[in-house]
């Protein structure tokens, strides 16, 4: 898996209550043009035409804190093309539920993909170490 | 004892609820319905684990997915000596949790 960015804007959107991390729907945009950390809401973002593909929604299967470490655990997402979808080589995680869509961060693959139909792309989150993780400093 | 099935499928209709309460209401407002999605997705993750011992490492209760084509529990608050996660996957709820509770971890290199 690809490593995480977060966007700058994220830590402050969190101290802000726009995201209950816990609750709201995480989802996935595709995009082929690189993402800045500057970026904030979805809007932002340019996205390809997601016809043809599955579900972009995922699975929150934890968030909680141990010790004041926070983990957001997400369930592994399969997205499914049956038509041609990109090319996209970021994948911008995105919380669907906050009025603005604000962005959380992202993942760059190092090259575009296009996904052809009947084929699969994976989006592998560690299940244990979670998607993000927050801890104060 | 309600099976997966059944809490996925209320968690689904609270996510729904709340997602579409969000978009309308204050987030105050939305509060209990965000209590109750976070209510299933733990109450999920319990019936995952349901007969799983605890970590053995750390002592903590382990987590449970429902991963696509498998099951996986693992341990959210520590690592093994390696400072690998600690965490076993089955094809079936009852695998993961055999597997989990006989010390059969799975690591990055078995990707």
């Amino acid at each position: 898996m690809a490593s995480f960015q977060k966007f700058d804007a994220f830590p402050e959107a969190v101290a802000e209550g726009k995201h209950d991390l816990g609750a709201d729907q995480l989802a996935v945009a595709l995009t082929n043009t690189a993402p800045q950390a500057s970026d904030s809401v979805l809007a932002d973002i340019t996205e390809v035409s997601y016809t043809g593909l599955s579900s972009r929604n995922l699975t929150t299967t934890s968030s909680s804190q141990t010790s004041g470490l926070y983990k957001l655990v997400v369930a592994d997402l399969t997205l499914t093309a049956s038509g041609d979808v990109g090319p996209f080589r970021y994948a911008v995680i995105y919380n669907d539920t906050a009025t603005s869509d604000d962005l959380i961060g992202f993942y760059d693959y190092g090259e575009s993909i296009t996904l052809h139909a009947g084929e699969e792309f994976k989006m592998d989150f560690d299940g244990t170490a979670g998607l993000l993780q927050i801890e104060m400093q | 004892m309600r099976t997966e099935e059944q809490i996925v499928a209320e968690l689904w209709a609270a996510k729904a609820a709340y997602h579409e309460s969000a978009q309308t209401l204050p987030r105050a407002e939305s509060r209990a319905l965000a209590h109750r999605v976070k209510e299933l997705t733990r109450e999920l993750s319990d019936f995952i684990t349901e007969s799983a011992v605890d970590c053995p490492n750390c002592g903590n209760r382990p987590h449970g997915i429902h991963q696509v084509g498998y099951y996986e529990i693992g341990c959210l608050y520590c690592t093994n000596e390696e400072g690998e996660p600690i965490r076993s996957r089955g094809f079936t709820r009852n695998q993961a949790v055999l597997a989990w509770n006989a010390g059969e971890y799975f690591t990055r290199k078995d990707k």
